[in-house]
């Protein structure tokens, strides 16, 4: 380089040299590929956007010398961007991608224009390719860091940002003064001071109950209603209470908190993973499995996206894919979360003895949250219950209070477990446990004919009732579907088009065995005994050890016989 | 400088792409030419030759070791995730797969070489300088142990685990005796591993349920004319110049040109595994039966950076992210343009319909065409369909086909070849047991492949020259093992010998020179 390129800037001495060569020599299109590239440099270095303007005018004069020139149209993408003609930046830099799918480059460009429209899922996804293709490489790096921003997470994309400041030339002062402008920006608009703040919160909530998580977030978040972190952690906090006690208003709590984060960043991954598991809730099974199928393909790494993926299909019966997702899974983490699903995969296809065991590998693996692995185990109490082991059921219905003593289906199997065991007043005592913690229709329905077993005909009338208000509390809100009030009503014989309505709606929601099971012993109880035993046929197919699939077989062969 | 230029330029101008090799795939993408360890040479799946009921598969990564290339030699890397998957039910997607992974430790940090040994060992002689006093072990005893006394000299030593995924269910696959599963390392040489062949015996394990696996480094088994293929096709005319004569062709024992990969080692990861382990009907199958087919891959992986990190995790990384893949040893090297071959290596195999138009108008046959002028099949190329779906011959009549994906199909009910039948030319010279059903490690699938390019799966074309294309390299230059793990044992790094044009060792002991033009 000469002596008067010494001293000054990377950016600037490139011009200087691209300028000198274009006047002082043939012009080729190389030259002005040159031209453009620092014109599109110092554009992003200074915000003169007026450059792009000239370095539109040096990639024109590339193309007549050479049309359709894979590295011009690259830069002609550059320009677009910095002209803000981000439609048509997408459009090519697509079409430069499916020509030359190694090119980082071109995947970069693919980042910057959907981030540019707002398309921040398929920008990680492109972002994401780069990290895969050339891991460690600086533009990687950048446009990670660019995607980090977007999602909210500034701290993650400083970190980024110093990786490809380790990755940049020493000599490359212009590019090394931009990365510093740009952390500097970030680290402004981060709640400051971003990672000490995290350490204090971990620190507090480390072994805090759900409802401290809840209270300690909505507190915080009533000082920093936009703070994204504050907001994502709070979604998964009134689940969890969902899930611990039955109380739908967490659920709306948790959707409205999901609608305001995407409706600033429709593309947030961990709001759309959780707007999944809300769904499943609501029991929209088919939209829950077409988006996370959708997001598989660009986080396959996700756990969470996989077992929702597996819930939805488990669902629909759709065993197999289901049983991929969760492969998919445990192959990610083996951990309770995968353990327990392919436990209960391995129960619902026929394989008992795996599926015990890998309930209990789930307990065993445990989690920070002691209602969850509760659960595990109350899990795996129903499926010794149901295999004929109820000492083991016991035990494991036990171990599930020891953990969390408010978990009512433990009550309740403990509950059946001694109805089981002819010991009536013992029963009736866990199961009005399990319902004062949780009104649960089954619980009304084993009680009533505990209570008339026991000679209670008060108590059992009661408790018809209560199922009774049940029912009217849900025409009244317009349910539609309640497959345990189906077969509650099909197991006292009563209301019995209610229940067949109820489970027609509930088919095209829902194909797996159990809800084949409840509309088979629905459509038997309405006197329908040729669609009984057929959707009797298809609850029994996979050899699921669930008694009752058997039981309702058995009375409907019964039936049809005489 | 190693003997694997790429092509570029002068061919690139004329054609577009240049052709990138044949056969097995050594550096063939951008991204496995910066990261070796993780590049996949060759993959082999075929029914184990001592017992039918089992099938053997090689995964051999790390190209062209040179033996004599101390001190560290070439350790299997700890941060890839190594495995070999199977579909069993024609969807292209695993249903059975097994993973691999390293642990290196080193056993003596202050030694400067990975293995050191002679004899009984050696001491500090009478005249050691201080501090060392006399009689002090200084070289350990000559290495003929894994684990244990006769291991002392061994100072890099690496530990591997077997994982099998099936059903969902990850199973930790061990020793059956309980002792770590050792990698074998490289054979040094005669001083240092006196009696290599019984050190490397030790490598092998049972796992239980008929499973038997060897990790560590072998001779390659892979054999070509690699400089003539990657000189745009510039065959010796001493081996026929591309076109073999019938004798030369009918001679599986016979090399007329050098063999670029002879003296090189390679590491290999080897399993064997009961067919009944792998059929989705848990059983052995008929080869007429559709359920007889399996697809298999190797891949490779290594740990990914995240671009979102989970919520309040300080966590950057995790998972793995797929390197490269291979399953049949055509795709990648002779199909795929330069400007996907890393996407194709870190895409899945169910998803190659996005990669139909390489298959169905490979730009290799019009090489062959415009360089050879024979005649090749019109695109769409239906002939090489098989190749890349269930089909015939490879699979049963009435095998759903699946979609298009590169895998290594294997029909585990066709039984071994004898040795003595064995072609090298695998299927097209009439042995069923050969490449393209599944790949053996003496299967010329060079020429195979060349041929099946220039379109011999078709029987308008399967005729000379078409059905003679041929680098001259028709056999490897150490003699294969008979039985498990197949590959012969690794080269003598002291006395190793690579055989290069014009040299002696063109004729498997014959010792004519091979050919320079």
């Amino acid at each position: 380089m000469s002596d008067r390129l010494i001293g000054r800037s990377l950016t600037a001495a490139v011009l200087c040299l691209a300028a000198s060569l274009l006047s002082a020599e043939p012009k080729t299109w190389q030259t002005y590929n040159e031209q453009a590239d620092a014109l599109c440099q110092k554009a992003r270095h200074t915000g003169d956007a007026a450059l792009y303007e000239q370095a539109d005018a040096a990639v024109r004069k590339s193309l007549a010398l050479s049309p359709g020139n894979y590295e011009t149209r690259k830069l002609q993408v550059t320009v677009l961007l910095g002209r803000h003609q981000f439609q048509e930046a997408l459009r090519l830099a697509t079409e430069l991608n499916h020509k030359v799918p190694d090119d980082i480059a071109g995947w970069g460009l693919l980042v910057e224009a959907n981030l540019a429209l707002g398309n921040d899922a398929e920008a990680e996804h492109d972002a994401q390719w780069i990290l895969d293709l050339r891991p460690g490489s600086r533009l990687g790096f950048l446009k990670a860091a660019a995607v980090r921003e977007r999602l909210g997470d500034a701290e993650g994309a400083i970190e980024f940002l110093d990786e490809a400041a380790r990755r940049t030339s020493p000599n490359d002062r212009d590019e090394l003064a931009w990365l510093e402008k740009e952390k500097a920006r970030l680290r402004k608009a981060a709640p400051p001071p971003a990672s000490e703040f995290r350490r204090q919160l971990r620190r507090r909530l480390e072994h805090a109950t759900t409802d401290q998580r809840i209270k300690t977030y909505e507190t915080l978040l009533a000082a920093s209603p936009d703070n994204f972190e504050l907001q994502i952690g709070l979604v998964p906090a009134y689940l969890q209470k969902l899930r611990e006690t039955a109380d739908f208003t967490y659920l709306d709590r948790a959707s409205k908190l999901v609608d305001r984060i995407l409706e600033k960043d429709g593309g947030n991954f961990a709001a759309m993973r959780f707007q999944n598991e809300i769904d499943l809730e609501r029991h929209d099974f088919k939209a829950v499995a077409e988006r996370a199928e959708d997001m598989a393909k660009y986080a396959p790494s996700d756990q969470g996206n996989w077992g929702n993926l597996g819930d939805a299909l488990m669902e629909l019966g759709e065993y197999e894919r289901a049983g991929k997702a969760y492969t998919r899974m445990l192959a990610l983490r083996p951990n309770l979360a995968s353990y327990n699903r392919l436990a209960y995969f391995r129960f619902v296809t026929g394989d008992a003895a795996r599926a015990i065991a890998l309930m209990t590998d789930a307990v065993a693996a445990g989690d920070p949250v002691p209602a969850n692995t509760a659960w595990c185990a109350a899990e795996l109490g129903d499926m010794y219950f149901k295999t004929g082991k109820l000492r083991e059921a016991a035990a494991a219905y036990r171990e599930a209070l020891r953990l969390f003593p408010a978990l009512h289906r433990a009550y309740a199997g403990l509950g059946r477990v001694e109805a089981a065991d002819g010991k009536t007043a013992a029963a009736i005592r866990n199961y009005e446990k399990a319902q004062s913690i949780v009104p649960m229709v089954e619980y009304a329905g084993a009680l009533e004919d505990l209570y008339r077993a026991a000679g209670k005909a008060q108590k059992a009338q009661a408790q018809r009732e209560l199922i009774e208000t049940i029912e009217k509390l849900g025409q009244a809100t317009n349910e539609k579907t309640n497959r345990n009030l189906a077969l509650v009503l099909a197991n006292h014989s009563r209301d019995l088009p209610v229940a067949l309505r109820l489970m027609e709606t509930e088919l095209p929601i829902r194909g797996d065995v159990y809800t084949w099971d409840a509309l088979g012993w629905v459509l038997f109880k309405n006197g329908r005994l040729a669609e009984a035993r057929l959707a009797s046929a298809k609850a029994t197919r996979l050899g699921t050890p669930e008694p009752e699939f058997y039981h309702h077989a058995r009375e409907i062969a019964q039936a049809i016989h005489d | 400088m190693n003997k694997k230029s790429i092509l570029c330029v002068a061919l690139a101008v004329t054609l577009a792409v240049p052709p990138q090799g044949f056969g097995a795939s050594h550096r063939e993408a951008p991204i496995t030419a910066l990261d070796h360890k993780a590049d996949i040479t060759d993959f082999y799946a075929f029914v184990s030759y001592d017992d039918p009921t089992k099938v053997t598969f090689l995964l051999n990564v790390d190209p062209l070791l040179e033996p004599s290339n101390g001190p560290t030699y070439f350790p299997f890397d700890d941060n890839i995730q190594y495995a070999i998957r199977i579909d069993n039910n024609n969807d292209a997607v695993e249903d059975v797969y097994f993973l691999f992974q390293f642990q290196t430790e080193v056993r003596a940090p202050n030694v400067f070489t990975a293995a050191v040994g002679a004899g009984t060992g050696i001491n500090a002689p009478a005249n050691s300088p201080a501090p060392v006093p006399p009689g002090t072990p200084i070289v350990p005893p000559a290495i003929t142990a894994l684990d244990g006394s006769g291991s002392e000299g061994l100072n890099l030593r690496q530990r591997f685990t077997v994982t099998m995924v099936k059903n969902g269910i990850s199973t930790q696959l061990t020793n059956q005796t309980g002792a770590p599963l050792f990698a074998v390392p490289t054979n040094v040489g005669l001083r240092t591993m006196p009696n290599y062949p019984a050190l490397a015996s030790q490598g092998i394990y049972n796992l239980g349920n008929g499973v038997r696996v060897f990790a560590g480094t072998v001779d390659d088994p892979f054999y070509i004319d690699l400089g003539a293929a990657f000189d745009s096709l510039n065959f010796r005319a001493g081996a026929g110049g591309g076109v073999l004569t019938p004798a030369q062709d009918a001679d599986d024992h016979t090399n007329t040109a050098s063999d670029a990969v002879s003296g090189f080692n390679v590491n290999t990861i080897a399993i064997e595994v009961p067919i009944a382990m792998l059929t989705r009907t848990g059983t052995l199958a008929a080869a007429t039966d559709p359920a007889a087919t399996i697809g298999a891959w190797g891949t490779t992986a290594r740990p990914r950076t995240l671009v979102r990190r989970s919520p309040l995790s300080a966590a950057s990384s995790g998972s793995f992210a797929q390197v490269q893949r291979m399953g049949n040893p055509l795709i990648n090297e002779l199909i795929i343009g330069v400007g996907y071959k890393d996407y194709w290596s870190m895409t899945e195999p169910k998803d190659d319909s996005q990669f139909a138009n390489f298959d169905l108008d490979p730009l290799l046959a019009r090489v062959l065409n415009a360089v050879y002028g024979i005649n090749v099949p019109p695109a769409p190329r239906t002939d090489l369909l098989p190749l890349v779906t269930y089909a015939p011959p490879i699979a049963a009549p009435g095998t759903p086909a699946g979609p298009v994906a590169d895998l290594l199909r294997l029909n585990t009910g066709v039984l071994p070849t004898p040795a003595v039948s064995r072609r090298r030319l695998g299927l097209l010279a009439g042995d069923a047991a050969g490449f393209p059903n599944g790949r053996r490690v003496s299967d010329d699938v060079t020429d195979i492949a060349a041929r099946a390019v220039a379109g011999v799966l078709n029987p308008a074309f399967n005729v000379a020259p078409n059905n003679r294309i041929g680098d001259g390299v028709n056999t490897n230059d150490m003699p294969y093992q008979e039985t498990f793990p197949y590959a012969p044992f690794a080269q003598s790094g002291r006395n190793r010998r690579h055989t290069d044009p014009g040299e002696a060792g063109c004729t498997m002991n014959a010792g004519a020179p091979c050919p320079i033009d």
